[in-house]
C-alpha cells in the first residue's frame, strides 16, 4: 500500500477547487519536490483516470495527435495521447512541459483553449471535442534546470491556476520520509534533510552541480532503517553522485557529509 | 606629469630596438641594480627616470642617452659583464667608449646628447672624499678617463696610477676603432689596466647610482662648470661644442614634447569619466611575479583555446531520429560549427577588504589568471577592486574597457592592499558615473563578504539593472558551505545571478560561464 500523501502547502485543495471549477493548472517547481506525486495522488483522491506524456525534446506532435498507420493494407489512424484524452474525458498530465519543442507546444495550445477542441488535420479533418470533466495538469521545471525553455506567454495563459511546489521545510520533510520509513531514525533523517538543504543551496549558487531530491532524503530513510549507519548512507544517497563531476567536486561534498556525520 | 613607468619602458623598448636592431629587446626600470644590460634574456635594466637629477627635460634627455649607450653596446658588444667587480666595471668603461664612437659613425647628431648625458653623469658622480677603501682609485679612474676631471681630491700615491691607466685606456680604445677589435680584445686590455692600477680584479665595486634625490634642485651653474669639463676632455673626440646648444637640447625636445603629448592622450583614455573617488594603483616598484601563476594561466588558455578560434560543434538537429536517408539526401547537416565569441562587454569588481588578505596571494593569481584569458579571448573588460585605505574606501582602477592588458595591470593588481569592510553601496556609488557613462553588458561583483549597507545596495542594484546592464555576483568562501552561505545572501540584494565558489581556481571559469551565459 502506498504511504499517504502529505498536503504540506495545500496543493490538493487547490487542485481540488480548480477540478470542481474546470480551470487547468500549472505545478512549478524543482525537480524532486513531489510534483508528479501530487497529481497521482490527486487523481487518485477524484477517482479520475489518468494520462501522462513526459515531455523532452524528442516529443513529437505525433505523440500527442496520434499517427497514420498501414494495417493490411488499410490506412489507420492511431490516436495520441491528447486526443484519447479529450475523447475519455480523463485527466491529462503533461509533465515537463518546458522541455517540449516549440511545434508540439503549438498543437497542444490549440486544444487547450477555451473551445477545448482540436482538428486532426494529420487524419480526416475530423473535429474533435473535449467531453465535459477533461482536466488538465502541467508542470514545469524552473528554467535554471538544463533542457528547459521559456514557455511561451499563450500557453502560460491556458493555464490560469499555478502552484508553486518548492522544497518543504526540514520538519515536513522529516514527516515525509518517516510516511515511507518506520519513523525510528528521527535524528538521523533530520540531519540527512539538512544535509541535503546544504546541498540544494550550494547547487542553487552554481557551487555544486546537483541538487537532491525529496526522493534521496526518502531512500537515506530506507537504509537507514535497513540497518546502514547514517555516514555511509548519506555517503551513499548524497555524496558518491558527485563524483560524476570529478574528485574535487566530490570531496567537496564528502567534507560536509564527514563534518555532519563523522 | 602623465608618464608612467609603463609608458617610459614602451618609449624606452621603441628606441633601443631601432636603435640596438634588435627586435626582441625590452626596457625595464630598477631603483636597486642600477643601469645594466643583459644580452642573453634581451632586457636593458635603466635606473627610474624620475629618480634622476634636473628638470624633467633634462631627466628625459639623460634616461634617453643611457638607453643610447647600452642601445651600442648590444649591437657592437659581444658580451657585456657585470659592473660589480672591478674588472667588469673597467671593461664597460672601455667598451662603453668605443661603442660610442662606433654609434655616433651610424646615428650622427649625437654629440650634444652625449654631452649633456657626460655632464649630468659626472655631476652625479660621489666626491673622491666620499669614496672609501679600494673603491676609491678605481673611481678616480673612471672620472679622470670618462670626464677627464676629478669631482674632489685623489690621493697622491693614486694619481700617477690614474694618469697612467687613463692613457692606457683612450690608446686601447683607439686601437679597437682603428682595427676593428671587439670584446674578446678589449677584455686583455681591461686585464692590463687592473694591472696598472694594482688592484684585485674581482674587487667589489659599490653600485653607483645617481645619488640625487629627485626633485632636489640641481644648480645650473655647477652643470655649466661641469659641462665644462667635459667638454674640455672630449674636444680632441668631439671638436668645439657650444655650451648653450648642449644645454638647450634642441633636437629632442621636439621629441619630448610628442612623448607629454601622447602620455596626456593615454592618461584620458586610462581615466574613467567622472572619476571621483576612482584611483589608479601604483605600479612602480611592485613586482608582480608573485601573483602570475604561469601554470594555471597555460591552463585556462589551453582550456578556453577553442573559444579564441571562435567556432564549437554544436547539433543542428534534435529531438527527432535521425533520418539517414533523407540526411544523405542533402539535408541541413547533423552537427556543425557555430560561431562562439564573446560579444559582451565586462567590468569586474574585485573584493579586497581585510577578510580575503588571509588569501590574498591565491586570490590575485586567480584574479589576474581571469584577467588573462579574457584579454587572450579578447573579451572587452574593465576591472576595478576596492579597499580601505587610511579609514577611507578607495576603489581603484585596474584596467579600464579601452587599454589592453599588461604588465602594468598585474602591478597595479598586485599592488592592492587588502583591508577594511565590504561597504558595497558606497563603491557602487563611486562607479556609478563610470558604469553610466561605459554602460557595460555585465558587472559582476567578486566578494568574500556580505555588505555592511544591504539596504543601499539593494537600491544601487535595481537602479543600475534599470540602466539594462546584468547584475551577477560571485560570492567566495573558503568551503561549500561558506561560499554557499554568501552566495545565498547575496542573492536576496537583487542580483540577477548569484554563484558561489570555494576553490578560487575556480573563478575564471566561473565567470567565463557566466559570459557565455551572457550571450
Amino acid at each position: 500500500m502506498e504511504p499517504t500523501y502529505l498536503d504540506w502547502n495545500d496543493s490538493m485543495g487547490i487542485l481540488e477547487r480548480a477540478y470542481k471549477a474546470g480551470l487547468f493548472v500549472l505545478v512549478i517547481g524543482p525537480k524532486g519536490t513531489g510534483k508528479t506525486t501530487l497529481v497521482r495522488r490527486f487523481a487518485d483522491h477524484v477517482g479520475a483516470n489518468l494520462e501522462s506524456i513526459n515531455f523532452s525534446l524528442r516529443t513529437r506532435e505525433s505523440h500527442l495527435v496520434g499517427t497514420k498507420t498501414l494495417d493490411n493494407g488499410t490506412v489507420g489512424f492511431a490516436e495520441g495521447l491528447l486526443v484519447r484524452s479529450m475523447r475519455s474525458g480523463s485527466m491529462l498530465y503533461l509533465d515537463e512541459l518546458n522541455a517540449a519543442e516549440a511545434d508540439v507546444l503549438i498543437r497542444l495550445d490549440e486544444s487547450l483553449d477555451d473551445r477545448r477542441q482540436i482538428i486532426l488535420k494529420e487524419s480526416s479533418g475530423e473535429t474533435i471535442r473535449a467531453q465535459n470533466g477533461w482536466f488538465v495538469v502541467g508542470t514545469i521545471n524552473p528554467l535554471s534546470h538544463s533542457g528547459t525553455k521559456e514557455l511561451p506567454p499563450q500557453l502560460l495563459s491556458r493555464f490560469p491556476v499555478r502552484i508553486r511546489l518548492e522544497y518543504p521545510p526540514e520538519d515536513t520533510e522529516c514527516d515525509i520520509v518517516d510516511r515511507h520509513t518506520s519513523g525510528n531514525h528521527r535524528e538521523a533523517v533530520l540531519q540527512g534533510v539538512r544535509l541535503a538543504n546544504i546541498l540544494r543551496q550550494a547547487a542553487a549558487v552554481e557551487e555544486l552541480f546537483y541538487s537532491p531530491s525529496i526522493r534521496e532524503t526518502i531512500a537515506f530513510g530506507i537504509l537507514l532503517d535497513s540497518g546502514a549507519d547514517a555516514e555511509r548512507a548519506a555517503r551513499m544517497v548524497f555524496g558518491n553522485v558527485y563524483s560524476q563531476w570529478g574528485e574535487m567536486e566530490y570531496q567537496k561534498v564528502k567534507d560536509i557529509i564527514t563534518s555532519m556525520f563523522g | 606629469m602623465a608618464r608612467t613607468a609603463q609608458s617610459f619602458s614602451e618609449i624606452g623598448s621603441f628606441l633601443a630596438r631601432r636603435w640596438s636592431g634588435n627586435i626582441r629587446i625590452g626596457v625595464d626600470f630598477s631603483e636597486k641594480t642600477g643601469t645594466r644590460t643583459r644580452l642573453t634574456e634581451n632586457r636593458i635594466i635603466l635606473f627610474p627616470v624620475e629618480r634622476r637629477p634636473g628638470d624633467d627635460f633634462a631627466r628625459y634627455r639623460q634616461f634617453r642617452m643611457d638607453l643610447w649607450y647600452e642601445s651600442m653596446k648590444v649591437r657592437f658588444c659581444r658580451r657585456i659583464l657585470s659592473r660589480d667587480h672591478a674588472f667588469g666595471f673597467v671593461l664597460d668603461m672601455l667598451e662603453e667608449r668605443r661603442v660610442e664612437s662606433l654609434g655616433r659613425r651610424m646615428w650622427r647628431g649625437m654629440d650634444n646628447e652625449i654631452m649633456f648625458c657626460q655632464t649630468y653623469r659626472f655631476l652625479s658622480r660621489p666626491p673622491l672624499t666620499q669614496v672609501y677603501g679600494r673603491a676609491k682609485i678605481l673611481e678616480a679612474f673612471y672620472q679622470h678617463f670618462m670626464f677627464g676631471a676629478f669631482r674632489g681630491e685623489v690621493q697622491s700615491g693614486h694619481f700617477q696610477r690614474v694618469l697612467r691607466a687613463s692613457r692606457a685606456a683612450g690608446k686601447a680604445v683607439r686601437a679597437a676603432l682603428e682595427g676593428d677589435l671587439g670584446t674578446d680584445w678589449m677584455e686583455k686590455r681591461a686585464g692590463e689596466i687592473i694591472r696598472i692600477l694594482d688592484i684585485d680584479s674581482l674587487q667589489t665595486v659599490p653600485v653607483s647610482l645617481p645619488f640625487v634625490r629627485q626633485d632636489m634642485p640641481v644648480n645650473r651653474r655647477d652643470v655649466t662648470r661641469f659641462l665644462g669639463a667635459v667638454q674640455k676632455n672630449r674636444e680632441g673626440d668631439f671638436g668645439r661644442t657650444d655650451s648653450a646648444a648642449v644645454l638647450a637640447g634642441e633636437s629632442v625636445s621636439g621629441e619630448y614634447r610628442t612623448v607629454n603629448e601622447e602620455a596626456l592622450i593615454h592618461e584620458k583614455k586610462d581615466s574613467v569619466p567622472g572619476m571621483g573617488g576612482i584611483r589608479t594603483p601604483a605600479s612602480e616598484g611592485v613586482d608582480e611575479s608573485a601573483i602570475y601563476d604561469a601554470d594555471l594561466i597555460g591552463g585556462l588558455k589551453t582550456r578556453f583555446r577553442r573559444w579564441k578560434n571562435g567556432y564549437s560543434e554544436v547539433h543542428r538537429r534534435s529531438g527527432d531520429e535521425l533520418d539517414v536517408e533523407s540526411y544523405l539526401d542533402g539535408h541541413e547537416p547533423f552537427i556543425t560549427d557555430a560561431r562562439r565569441s564573446i560579444k559582451s562587454s565586462v567590468v569586474i569588481l574585485l573584493d579586497h577588504s581585510s577578510s580575503i588578505s588571509a588569501d590574498a596571494v591565491g586570490y590575485k593569481k586567480a584574479t589576474l589568471g581571469l584577467c588573462e584569458v579574457l584579454a587572450y579571448l579578447d573579451v572587452r573588460f574593465a576591472a576595478y577592486a576596492f579597499s580601505t585605505v587610511d579609514r577611507e574606501v578607495v576603489c581603484w582602477l585596474i584596467k579600464n574597457e579601452e587599454s589592453g592588458w599588461g604588465r602594468v595591470h598585474a602591478r597595479r593588481l598586485a599592488g592592492i592592499v587588502a583591508n577594511g569592510s565590504t561597504p558595497l553601496a558606497q563603491v557602487y556609488q563611486k562607479m556609478l558615473p563610470a558604469l553610466q557613462a561605459r554602460r557595460p553588458d555585465i558587472f559582476l561583483t567578486l566578494t568574500d563578504g556580505e555588505p555592511s549597507d544591504p539596504a543601499a545596495v539593494r537600491e544601487i542594484i535595481r537602479s543600475v539593472r534599470s540602466r539594462g546592464i546584468r547584475m551577477v555576483a560571485l560570492g567566495l568562501g573558503p568551503g561549500t558551505s561558506r561560499a554557499t552561505t554568501i552566495a545565498s545572501n547575496l542573492k536576496r540584494l537583487g542580483y540577477e545571478r548569484t554563484l558561489a565558489t570555494s576553490r578560487l581556481q575556480d573563478i575564471p571559469r566561473k565567470v567565463l560561464g557566466i559570459l557565455d551565459a551572457g550571450e
